[in-house]
């Protein structure tokens, strides 16, 4: 019997029975264990078929233990009679719940597809890289699991996972990779693509060398991978991608979906067993957290890493709620089944409202405070307990099974208090971790490396916590409820109005307000501890977590680009004390402008950053001048590369449903022309050209014509955006354009200025 | 994600969609006042969404009112501080006393003094100096053009 | 089934007599989408007037505001009228099949808005979906033996399944349908 410690790596179904667990030992070693996995579902409904499903069952080829039982349906105030049907083979119960599904579809199932680490995790407490002590025996088979750490703590010790890195040369999309760059810790290798073997033979000797934890890749799934498996296959040379032995990897095929309102794509995709492949360019949101997001997301969902790098932070929160569940004996819906319960139209116009959303005093403020709720909607969530089980509707027989209820505002909602809800509790702990990590994170020295991997699970939480109200409410959600997500807006719009009661009461003027924060100024007060009395004051009648984003030195509002006096909620920018910018929809924050135009906003931006007053035009107008003429000179000189005149946008829709194409749809043609073939949801790069069609897609096998470019087009865009970051100081666009060709003379061919660069 | 009912903003361009006809055959210049009017009511759509009335034109109409209002008091403001303190207590005190000089003033053919003494009503204060002032911008309520 | 070639973008409350509810019967109202919206709202306004109603939203497409105004010109208690129509909304069919299970049959006339709208979203198997369409018919059928019950739906996109609006027509005993005209020849001079 052997006694290891290490961290867990990967889990899954294994082929014979049980499932399989990667360890990292400590000993630096790789561990396979195995480990005997029962998984049980259960089926609800009339007896009469209950009786018949049994029958079903027992005729099965799989080995299942039958019992009727009653076990807790989270919609259903008594418990639910049900079948339980236990696996013993865990490879086996997805095959045989499809059969049972197909025989029985119209009864209720629980627990019937749940991922294999979202149940383990149930059972063991454990998850993706947790420290554990396991005790073996000499097959590898687990006698007993112990967890030595949890997902909540800020600094668990790291497993010492090994990486390795392969890209190609070149982006394939656009054009035919002919090397590959392969990376570790240790090495760094560059192999060319124009011979398979010598490339495979290598390929193959450094994976077994080096044994990788984690095969970092970009495009690994939509190209990489796929074309070394197949020239794997061509050649007679395997690849060992696959740590465990004898399974092929897997691979999903791409997707086009509706989901909250937008055309979704999801690529290929290729896991991995034994190991995680992390495709960089197909993970979700990577760029905002990287591999660290990853690794905090994997430990506090539950989720395997290859999963949990891919699908949206949804499925994230869902996973989540479903530990809490199983944890509980609360039995997870296979379909969402439950709906809304009928309102009156009167109270339906009174709920069905989001966050309130201000008008802002449009122009330029000084001295600016902006204070926002902390991550308000989870907050609202745990502090007044809502959940889906946890709404009631006293007009429905059994109201006096409620002990506390409280009355959400003025809706017809009542929320019970007296037991912690599923939401609350599966909330609590991510809101208590990211408060402790804030405050970590304002503790330490910039310089301190710890900084970077707090920040990006600081930002993991974020996406989690940003997304868990909305799943709330999602049509499709098994824990969903509308009625806990219409109570949370309520409980939102109230408490935005205390805290803006709050800051008028105070002798604030409250400049805008935007769902979870407030802008506020006060004659006089323009250092962090003066705001201090405001915060405690908006505590005491919310009861809920407040801070002060920040002080900004000035901040402006911008109009509508219809018209001027009209003030618009989401575009405005500012610069904090600390010298900081912060700013929102504008043009250097959208996908589809070209980085010419959001080089130069950005300039000009930072031009009115450190201009010593921006209430004198001479301090930064001339400079903003020169920013620009510099820009169109290089644009009409062709200085400016095609790759930062790219537009990038979405295919909203087939390109058959078109009616009339957007520049979009008519580059996606192009593509489509030389055989590349965009699905909806994807984004297509091209630039403006003269003429018909106006567009000439990125990633054609030519590249655009410096001289085919629609120059006009690109100056619109940029006085566009210029004009928006001066509006608020009083400059009007075309002023703005007299002014810069004014001195045309200085933007011409051979002025010392342009040879000077 | 489980809205079903347009948010304001819709509900407002269509509100003031459904005035487009209105506005066509108005004046040039009267359509840049119509105009005006809208502007004025966008400034306070979240109210007009928390208020979560059935009928939110109603609420439009309100919000159109407040902003002219407001101008009122800032043109008040304008004549001169005192003037308007003077104004605001002639509406605290006898609100139709200068609605009764006006008629009065109508009905003996002279244009409406802008300014009236308080009679009865208003406790310590002196006698207002500004009764004195001739009767300047009065304006003419019948023959205005905008 | 009787078949209006009405303009039906252009109904309106002149039209509204047309859409008389028979007790014991499940009416079907085909027609594009707005329209569809419209006749609804008014139907609805014109039996609040009297009594409660009960909206089932299966499309999202509930016009609460539209109700409002329509009740404001014809009552002036057109709050009350607006608090006796109850509204609960679908946005599966799943979530149909179970609002359909769970109505208790009240007498009050019930009202399922654009029934088919969520029965077209293909990331339900087509199967799964002619199911639950059969089962919430059984249940409309269960619910008509006491009340009135009016449907609406619209005419299938190029490329939905049109067998679902079949099964639906196949059980109304009612069926109105309004089609778009179709344009004009323009005048010709000469």
């Amino acid at each position: 019997m052997a006694e290891l410690k290490g961290w867990l790596l990967d889990l899954f179904a294994d082929t014979q029975s049980g499932i399989v667990l990667w360890l990292v030992g400590e000993d630096g070693q790789h561990h396979r264990l195995t480990q005997d996995f029962p998984i049980t579902f259960y089926a609800a409904g009339e007896p009469r078929r209950l009786r018949q499903l049994w029958r079903f069952l027992q005729s099965q080829p799989e080995k299942v233990e039958l019992k009727r039982t009653a076990r807790r349906d989270i919609f259903s105030p008594q418990p639910v009679e049900v079948l339980e049907a236990r696996v013993a083979q865990t490879a086996a119960q997805p095959f045989l719940f499809q059969r049972v599904a197909r025989e029985f579809p119209e009864l209720p199932y629980y627990d019937a597809d749940l991922p294999i680490t979202t149940r383990h995790a149930a059972i063991y407490n454990t998850f993706p890289l947790v420290h554990c002590q396991v005790e073996a025996d000499e097959q590898g088979r687990v006698q007993a699991l112990k967890v030595l750490d949890t997902p909540w703590e800020l600094d668990p010790p790291a497993p010492p996972l090994r990486l390795l890195a392969i890209e190609p040369d070149v982006d394939p999309a656009h054009a035919a990779p002919t090397a590959l760059y392969v990376r570790s810790m240790s090495v760094s290798y560059r192999f060319s693509l124009v011979h398979p073997r010598p490339l495979l033979i290598n390929l193959r000797a450094i994976l077994q060398r080096q044994d990788p934890d984690v095969l970092m890749t970009a495009w690994g799934d939509t190209w990489l991978l796929p074309y070394l498996i197949d020239l794997a296959e061509q050649w007679h040379i395997p690849l060992p991608l696959n740590r465990e032995q004898g399974r092929e990897v897997i691979r999903k095929d791409e997707r086009s979906y509706m989901a909250y309102g937008q055309v979704i794509y999801r690529g290929k995709q290729v896991h991995l067993f034994g190991r995680w492949h992390i495709d960089g360019c197909n993970a979700m949101l990577f760029h905002e957290y990287g591999l660290e997001g990853v690794y905090e997301l994997a430990r506090v969902t539950a989720l395997a890493g290859q999963t949990v790098a891919r699908v949206s932070p949804g499925s994230g929160i869902s996973a989540m709620q479903m530990v809490t569940a199983l944890r509980q004996g609360i039995m997870v819906p296979w379909h969402k089944q439950q709906a809304e319960r009928p309102k009156s139209a009167l109270e339906m116009m009174q709920a069905d409202q989001g966050g309130l959303v201000y008008q802002p005093l449009i122009g330029l403020h000084r001295d600016v405070a902006e204070v926002d709720f902390i991550s308000m909607y989870p907050s609202i969530m745990r502090h007044f307990n809502i959940s889906p089980e946890t709404v009631a509707d006293p007009n429905a027989k059994g109201r006096d099974q409620y002990a506390r209820l409280e009355r959400v505002s003025e809706l017809g909602l009542w929320i019970d208090q007296e037991t912690s809800g599923l939401i609350p509790q599966t909330l609590a702990p991510l809101l208590d971790k990211r408060l402790e990590l804030k405050l970590r994170l304002a503790e330490l020295p910039a310089w301190d490396p710890r900084r970077q991997t707090y920040q990006a699970q600081a930002t993991a939480h974020k996406w989690l916590l940003v997304t868990c109200f909305g799943y709330l409410g999602y049509k499709n959600a098994r824990f969903g409820r509308i009625e806990a997500h219409e109570a949370v807006t309520a409980y939102g719009r109230e408490m935005l109005l205390r805290a803006k009661e709050a800051a008028e009461d105070l002798g604030f003027t409250v400049l805008h307000m935007y769902v979870d924060g407030l802008w506020v100024k006060k004659k006089g007060l323009a250092d962090v501890p003066s705001f201090q009395p405001l915060l405690e004051e908006i505590t005491t009648r919310t009861g809920l977590p407040i801070a002060l984003d920040g002080i900004y030195r000035w901040v402006a509002f911008l109009p509508s680009r219809v018209d001027e006096r009209i003030p618009v909620p989401n575009r405005y920018f500012g610069v904090f004390q600390d010298g900081s910018l912060k700013m929102r929809g504008i043009e250097t924050r959208r996908h589809d402008t070209p980085a010419w135009v959001s080089n130069v906003q950005k300039e000009i931006l930072d031009i009115l950053v450190h201009a010593s007053n921006v209430e004198d035009r001479s301090t930064y107008l001339p400079k903003v001048l020169r920013s620009l003429r510099r820009a169109l000179t290089k644009l009409r000189t062709y200085g400016v590369r095609v790759e930062d005149l790219l537009v990038s946008q979405t295919l909203s829709r087939e390109l058959s449903e078109y009616r009339t194409p957007s520049p979009a749809a008519r580059a996606a043609a192009q593509l489509a022309a030389v055989g590349k073939n965009l699905r909806p949801g994807q984004r297509v790069r091209f630039v403006y050209t003269l003429g018909e069609p106006g567009v000439y897609a990125w990633d054609l096998p030519q590249p655009p014509e410096q001289r085919s470019i629609d120059q006009e087009r690109y100056c619109v865009l940029l006085f566009r955006a210029a004009a928006a970051i001066l509006q608020p100081f009083g400059i009007q666009e075309e002023d703005l354009k007299n002014r810069v060709i004014a001195n045309a003379n200085e933007v011409t061919f051979f002025s010392p200025a342009y040879l000077k660069g | 994600m489980g809205r079903t009912l347009p948010s304001v903003t819709q509900v407002f361009l269509r509100e003031q969609e459904s005035f487009l006809r209105f506005r066509r055959a108005l004046r040039r210049s009267d359509q840049k006042a119509l105009d005006d009017l809208f502007v004025a009511a966008h400034k306070h759509l979240a109210a007009a969404a928390y208020a979560s009335h059935a009928l939110p034109f109603e609420v439009f109409l309100l919000s159109m009112l407040l902003e002219e209002h407001k101008q009122v008091l800032r043109m008040r403001y304008l004549l001169n501080p005192s003037d308007a303190a003077a104004l605001e207590q002639l509406e605290q005190g006898d609100s139709t006393a200068y609605l009764d000089s006006l008629t009065a003033a109508v009905e003996a053919g002279n244009p409406a003094p802008l300014h009236e003494p308080e009679e009865a009503g208003s406790p310590a204060s002196p006698p207002d100096p500004v009764g004195s002032e001739p009767p300047a911008s009065a304006p003419d309520l019948f023959n205005f053009h905008g | 089934m009787e078949t209006y070639t009405h303009p039906a973008l252009d109904y309106d409350r002149n039209m509204d007599d047309s859409l008389q509810l028979s007790p014991r019967q499940l009416h079907l109202v085909l027609a594009p989408h707005r329209a569809q919206r419209q006749m609804m709202t008014i139907l609805t306004a014109r039996l609040a007037l009297t009594g409660r109603v009960r909206l089932v939203d299966a499309g999202n497409c509930f016009d609460g505001y539209g109700l409002a105004r329509q009740l404001r010109q014809q009552t002036s208690y057109w709050q009350a009228a607006l608090d006796r129509v109850s509204v609960a909304r679908a946005f599966t069919c799943y979530q149909v099949e179970t609002l359909l299970t769970e109505s208790v049959a009240d007498f009050s006339p019930i009202l399922v808005l654009n029934l088919l709208d969520t029965f077209y979203d293909e990331n339900v198997r087509l199967l799964e979906r002619l199911r639950l369409l059969e089962v919430s018919l059984a249940e409309l059928r269960r619910l008509c033996r006491v009340a009135s019950v009016a449907v609406s739906a619209s005419l299938p996109k190029r490329d939905q399944p049109g067998e679902l609006l079949e099964i639906l027509a196949g059980a109304a005993g009612q069926v109105w349908s309004f089609e778009e005209p179709q344009p004009a020849e323009p005048l010709r001079l000469f």
